[in-house]
């Protein structure tokens, strides 16, 4: 087994606040590992440091061995690190099967000068796209909404759009952040064994950051911690669970850690 | 909700775009009925009217409004008339050199302003429109100064010059579909989903593997193109410039276009120019009220068709569903 992604003495300052300092850890190939810990520990600062949203301040993100700390967000997406984020992200206005397309180009890709004036290697890449669509469709059970313009979808089956989207651009690692985040729990439990399939189907590795405690205990098989700005424990779900820093970090605020 | 409650629209847009096709094309051919040399003149100014707004709506399907468009149209303009008549190149070479160097003056300034977004782009290019007219008039040795160049020679082909209004109106309609179907091909292609995949949600877009400051560079520098090649054309049909003739109104006439014929429709600059451009002629005897007129059309536009006139037909039938 080895580390897909390492991060390294990652750190982000806003102004004088550090909204995370020094944080390690690595996620393992074909694995899921998630990233816990209570508002504001800089979870989803972490998710944008890794695939380039925001600028670190310092520290290195070593993806399949190389640096990827610095690199504007749609390079990280051509080396093979996909993000869907916390909100339901989607192309609004197009249809269901547009907007994983417009995700499936990015394997795609023709040149400048054909994709103004069209010929065939541009329409080869449109086909080839939406050939890749029709797996990623139905692996999230999205095939029956195909032609649904992706606004007017129910919030669940949106969200679930934002991960397809994420997943036409055939990533090895995707990073769902807060996935289960509006769902009812019979959506939620439904994501989890969804989730688990698409790990295998696509050899994906997953970092998932997710408040849903029960969902993170059931499919993670590496926890990480944090609390402001910190890691303050890592390991297996078990571990993590009797952890006494884990629990005073979330005293209170989560009865559903068993 | 069902599922499969989707599938009937797209038979009827068929429909509807061929009918549509169809009524352009008569549209097209009234000059030659009515055989009148002003008809003919409007006609051309409709096709140039619809090919600059179709540049700017390359810029707008990336989610930008250009107020600099008329300037580029006046770059092109230039361009093409110093060429042809100051180091004697023929209309066919300073025609694509229009666009090319319109393009070129896009992507230098696009790089860094497009980063700007909304109605800071929005301002910045209103800036840049009046900064050219001002620019231009600081050099009249190039631009002619305030009186302009007069004299411009009219488009020739290959030695064939275009004489008659009929003649220049074949080329006019064949250059505007010429520039109609590039766009017809970009949207059916990558490019063009790029282009929406932006204008929709940028962040999604870019975490989409979509270069979206390149993207936009590209409809803007595509875009701006047009309105240099239509800016060529416009001059040596005219044949007279100035930088005046480019200055805000122009390009405040482009946006109008754009709006009242719709924004992401491919047809919309067309149904625009085909409403917009004639309209002045046709209220010459209320000439006083044309500004207002023109705002009230705008407003009509935007508080019942957003969409713009080329949403018309759907937005008929929909009314007439929820009447039954």
């Amino acid at each position: 087994m080895s580390a897909i992604l390492k991060v390294e003495g990652l750190g982000k300052r806003f102004g004088g606040l550090a909204a995370l300092s020094d944080v390690h850890f690595e996620a393992e190939e074909g694995q899921i590992t998630g990233l816990i810990g209570p508002n504001g520990a800089g979870k989803t600062t972490c998710f944008n440091l890794i695939t380039g949203t925001l600028a670190a301040s310092a520290g290195r993100v070593m993806f399949r061995g190389e640096n990827i700390a610095g690199l504007p967000p749609h390079r990280v997406v051509e080396r093979g690190l996909a993000r869907t984020f916390q909100s339901a992200t989607t192309f609004p206005t197009a249809s269901v099967r547009e907007n994983i397309v417009r995700g499936a180009l990015l394997r795609h890709q023709v040149g400048t000068l054909a994709s103004i004036i069209g010929g065939g290697s541009a329409r080869d890449a449109v086909r080839a796209a939406e050939e890749t669509v029709v797996d990623v469709m139905d692996a999230l059970e999205l095939t029956a909404y195909a032609d649904r313009e992706a606004g007017t979808l129910a919030y669940g089956h949106q969200k679930r759009l934002g991960v397809a989207i994420g997943l036409a651009t055939r990533p090895a690692l995707l990073l769902l952040d807060e996935p289960a985040a509006g769902l009812n729990p019979e959506e939620v439990d439904r994501f989890g064994s969804m989730l688990t399939t698409l790990q295998q189907r696509f050899h994906l590795s997953v970092l998932i950051v997710e408040h849903h405690m029960r969902l993170i205990m059931r499919i993670c098989d590496h926890i990480v911690v944090l609390h402001h700005g910190e890691k303050i424990a890592e390991g297996s779900p078990g571990m993590v669970q009797k952890d006494p820093r884990v629990i005073e970090a979330y005293l209170g605020a989560e009865h559903h850690v068993e | 909700m069902s599922d499969t409650s989707v599938t009937s629209p797209p038979k009827r847009a068929g429909l509807g775009s061929l009918g549509f096709a169809l009524c352009v094309a008569l549209l097209a051919l009234v000059p030659w009925f009515t055989g009148s040399v002003f008809h003919f003149h409007i006609a051309i100014m409709v096709c140039l009217g619809a090919m600059a707004a179709a540049g700017l709506a390359t810029i707008a399907w990336v989610g930008q409004l250009s107020l600099a468009h008329g300037a580029f149209v006046g770059i092109g303009a230039y361009t093409c008339v110093l060429l042809v008549t100051r180091l004697d190149m023929p209309f066919l070479v300073g025609l694509p050199a229009a666009a090319v160097f319109s393009g070129a003056v896009a992507y230098i300034i696009g790089t860094p302003l497009l980063r700007l977004r909304g109605v800071y782009f929005v301002l910045i290019t209103f800036a840049l429109n009046e900064l050219f007219r001002l620019v231009m008039l600081e050099f009249p040795s190039v631009s002619g100064g305030s009186s302009g160049i007069a004299g411009i020679p009219k488009i020739s082909l290959f030695g064939w010059e275009l004489r008659d209004q009929s003649q220049v109106y074949v080329f006019t309609l064949l250059m505007l579909a010429a520039v109609m179907a590039l766009l017809w091909t970009i949207r059916r292609g990558p490019l063009g989903r790029w282009f929406s995949a932006v204008e929709e949600n940028m962040a999604l877009a870019e975490s989409s593997g979509i270069p979206t400051a390149r993207t936009q560079n590209m409809a803007f520098v595509i875009g701006s193109g047009i309105a240099g090649f239509t800016g060529a054309i416009m001059a040596h049909y005219i044949g007279f410039i100035s930088p005046v003739t480019f200055a805000f109104q122009l390009s405040v006439s482009y946006v109008i276009i754009l709006v009242v014929g719709g924004r992401l429709a491919l047809a919309g600059p067309l149904v625009g120019a085909l409403f917009l451009v004639p309209l002045p002629e046709f209220l010459r005897s209320a000439q006083e009220y044309q500004h207002i007129i023109y705002g009230v059309v705008l407003i009509i536009v935007l508080r019942f068709l957003p969409a713009g006139l080329t949403a018309l037909p759907g937005k008929l039938s929909q009314w007439r569903r929820s009447g039954e």
